[in-house]
């Protein structure tokens, strides 16, 4: 009995815990008035992609042991200068569908320029990407101090629009995923990342290039936030100044709360998935039960608190089915 | 609380009587009798595994002995509540093989961590402190700055100031040494032995111990020297008394420890050479080397601690740049600037350090043995074929009877030797002309061993060469073709089967330099 109660809670705790957090979440949200409706549930869904592809590259630089703060200015940054360059330096040579490409490419290039900075010359990536995360919005206030209002609809085409009755950016959120996990799970570099943020000696002993993947990760997370700040512009159809301000705080909970460890090495793709699912339901039952915004804070605060504490439960959990 | 008793000049500084200590399944320490004189420099030497370094951690609390006598300054201390506190309080200091500071701190605050000289009310006088750590620094023969912080030292300065504070700062009457020489360099190993010398006789209520691997220390600064053996204390010689060569020879025995098979009943016949090393050098510690392993080729590197042969392998294998020297394979010569390199060079490494080095502790076999070859298992798109990665995992795990519940099961639920096979077939996986094994059966049960041995002798070295690494002069002897033997960075010898002095005690000998 004692061994199978192991293997229960170790499949609960390692695996499935967001799963069951989930479905008390829905259990409760379906006494509230509003949240059962096709359209609440994708209004939901379309709200989070953002939040989920910034989660998406968070999880990818823990689980080579780094991190990036940067993140939530590159999902700011990439947009931004993708739309300047569109309308105003070189309105003639790129057109809006070159924009929308761009945009993920210039995450992309600033993440690897981030991670070189943090691998190659060996500085502290949270070092390094507090200072980027400076930079970056900084050059967004200067570039568009008032926002832009009148985008072309073909950038704000994913972000905006729905194909049967769909919002886009839900696809595109679970696009990006499955590529990820792709990569993740049946993909040569998944499993040197994982090697690598497990024991980055023994993989490089192994012959892991283990420097090129860092940077790839630092890239990929770039270029994930930027497709984010790509659905949020389109989204809200404009792009300001502070877009994704302080999200990385929540983008933190979601990855944490997803099971993914800040020691490296530890975290699995779907349970970051329920982790992005939950937090926004959590934002969505608040908003229909009507609570102030000072109070939605504390209850993130809270969340945050917890996730944190079940992760370390997670780890002690697993350390002593371990030994036993 | 018992406190030390007064010196009286001569007499015991601590005596064991029948002094035992059991791990599940091993005896470390087995009816030691010792007695050390005050006065005397004592040294403990013998073999890797005999149980020198646990009788030590006995003596200073570290472990709880299982049964006999522990009397300190005829004082007999309660083995079952003994402590590493209740040691210092009767004066037994140890100073380990590697120095316990705390690398940020400064070193005036590291040497009197614990004990601080107060001024009142709790304060304490930092000048005080500062002066004294200048004079503690000074007569180990540094001269540095308080304030700086240890970290700053390199480790034979640490290590020298680790043994100023036992004898200056806490005082101690019974100083061990576990194996303090072997990071030094040899101008302060004298310096540190000939200071013991100097200070015994000033003091001669006090004890040294020294653990060494080195018979020549010993022989040149040590009064006497008790032998340990197969976790046995065999002799106590008085060093006036005794040669080298005896000295050497207590320590092998008549008998090997453990007798193994001789895995080379049929000699290999190797062909031309596949990696050949023309005056690798690497320094501090290797100096020049020279050497040749053919395919079907086994070779064994053997020296002390320091002697070079790390150096060798890991130049070879691109973990470190050789200062100079020219490495060739099949003929042709090659720059190895890291280990990627070297893998596509068809040399395949074995780590020492199996844990910290080499295995991928959250991450299941089937990940454990592919890491290095998943190219050969994708496809252009680098998509695993995960079918035929899991066939090849099992199939390794056969070849090597690994015992595990499957290929999925997480490497930290192995024991250390089934660990250390699934990375024997890790590195057959990719078919490696040349294998580096360092310390293969490091961490490996008893049982272990001789299966890994055998798969070294009878699948590696079939169509491949073979260097092996091991402080075993047993296992070199049963599975080598030819051992070469450094010693200060420089091969000095090369051991070949078939020869009359291809044997344990030869080849211990010659690692020592006796």
């Amino acid at each position: 009995m004692p061994a199978q109660f192991h293997r229960l809670s170790r499949l609960l705790f390692e695996r499935h815990l967001i799963w069951l957090l989930l479905l008390v979440l829905v259990l409760f949200g379906i006494n509230i008035r509003g949240f059962a409706t096709a359209q609440n549930l994708l209004n939901v869904m379309w709200a989070a992609a953002p939040l989920g592809c910034m989660v998406l590259g968070l999880f990818l630089v823990l689980l080579i042991k780094e991190v990036d703060l940067s993140l939530e200015s590159t999902f700011a940054f990439s947009p931004t200068i993708a739309i300047v360059a569109m309308l105003n330096w070189l309105p003639e040579v790129i057109p809006p569908i070159l924009a929308v490409i761009l945009t993920p490419l210039i995450g992309f290039a600033v993440g690897a320029a981030a991670g070189a900075f943090a691998v190659k010359l060996r500085v502290n990536a949270f070092l390094v990407t507090l200072a980027t995360l400076l930079l970056m919005r900084g050059a967004v206030v200067y570039l568009i101090p008032e926002g832009v209002y009148y985008l072309p609809p073909e950038y704000t085409y994913l972000g905006e629009q729905r194909w049967l009755g769909i919002p886009i950016a839900i696809f595109v959120w679970l696009l990006l995923y499955l590529i990820a996990w792709v990569i993740m799970e049946r993909h040569r570099i998944g499993k040197e990342i994982y090697a690598i943020g497990n024991n980055e000696e023994a993989a490089l002993l192994a012959g892991v290039k283990v420097q090129r993947t860092k940077i790839l990760c630092f890239a990929i997370a770039g270029f994930a936030a930027a497709v984010g700040g790509l659905l949020e512009v389109g989204r809200l159809q404009s792009v300001v100044a502070d877009l994704g301000e302080g999200s990385i705080l929540m983008v933190f909970a979601g990855t944490i709360l997803g099971g993914t460890s800040l020691s490296g090495g530890i975290g699995r793709l779907s349970g970051v998935f329920g982790a992005v699912i939950v937090i926004a339901i959590i934002e969505n039952i608040m908003n229909l039960i009507g609570i102030e915004p000072s109070i939605r804070q504390m209850v993130f605060g809270g969340v945050l608190l917890i996730a944190i504490y079940l992760a370390s439960l997670q780890d002690r959990f697993a350390m002593r089915i371990d030994k036993s | 609380m018992q406190h030390p008793a007064e010196p009286t000049g001569g007499g015991d500084s601590y005596r064991l009587t029948e002094l035992t200590k059991r791990f599940p399944g091993v005896v470390a320490v087995s009816g030691v009798n010792l007695t050390v004189r005050r006065g005397e420099v004592h040294g403990i030497i013998g073999r890797n595994g005999a149980g020198k370094s646990v009788l030590m951690s006995l003596i200073s609390g570290l472990a709880r002995a299982t049964s006999g006598g522990i009397a300190i300054n005829g004082h007999s201390v309660d083995i079952a509540s003994y402590n590493p506190i209740k040691a210092h309080a009767l004066g037994v200091s140890l100073v380990p093989q590697e120095p316990k500071f705390a690398a940020r701190l400064s070193i005036a605050d590291n040497l009197f961590m614990g004990r601080p000289i107060d001024r009142s009310l709790g304060f304490i006088n930092s000048a005080a402190m500062r002066k004294k750590a200048k004079a503690v620094a000074a007569e180990v023969g540094l001269s540095l700055d308080p304030d700086e912080p240890m970290a700053r030292l390199p480790i034979e300065s640490q290590q020298l100031l680790a043994f100023g504070k036992a004898q200056f700062i806490e005082e101690a009457q019974i100083i061990l040494l576990d194996e303090i020489t072997a990071s030094l360099s040899r101008e302060r190993k004298q310096m540190l032995l000939a200071l013991l010398r100097r200070l015994v006789r000033a003091a001669p209520e006090r004890s040294y111990t020294l653990i060494s691997h080195h018979v020549s220390e010993i022989m040149e600064f040590c009064d006497r020297v008790t032998v340990m053996r197969d976790s046995k204390a065999v002799a106590t010689l008085d060093v006036a008394h005794t040669t080298a060569a005896e000295l050497a020879n207590w320590i092998v025995g008549d008998i090997p420890v453990t007798r193994l098979d001789d895995y080379n009943a049929t000699p290999s016949k190797p062909s031309a050479p596949f990696v050949s090393v023309k005056d690798l050098s690497l320094p501090p510690n290797l100096t020049s080397a020279s050497f040749e392993v053919a395919i079907g080729e086994v070779i064994g590197l053997a020296g002390l601690d320091g002697s070079g042969k790390e150096e060798a392998v890991e130049a070879l294998f691109g973990m470190k740049r050789p200062d100079a020297g020219a490495i060739a394979i099949e003929g042709r010569p090659v720059g190895i600037a890291s280990p990627a390199i070297a893998i596509r060079h068809g040399i395949g490494f074995l780590p020492k350090h199996r844990e910290r080095q080499a295995v991928i502790p959250g991450r299941s076999i089937v990940e454990n043995t592919l890491i290095s070859s998943y190219r050969s298992f994708s496809n252009a798109l680098g998509l695993i074929d995960e079918t035929r990665a899991e066939a090849m995992t099992r199939a390794k795990m056969t070849e090597f009877k690994v015992k595990a519940a499957g290929p999925f099961t997480a490497m930290t639920e192995l024991s250390g030797g089934n660990k250390q096979k699934v990375l024997i077939g890790r590195l057959t996986l990719s078919s490696p002309r040349l294998f580096i094994l360092n310390e293969p059966t490091r961490g490996v049960d008893l049982a272990t061993k001789p299966e890994i041995l055998r798969a070294i002798r009878e699948e590696l070295a079939l169509a491949s060469g073979v260097i092996m690494l091991s402080e075993s002069e047993d296992e070199l002897i049963a599975v080598c073709d030819r051992i070469l033997v450094f010693f200060r960075g420089r091969i000095v010898s090369v051991l070949n089967r078939g020869t009359q002095a291809f044997n344990v005690a030869t080849l211990y000998k010659t690692i020592q330099g006796v």
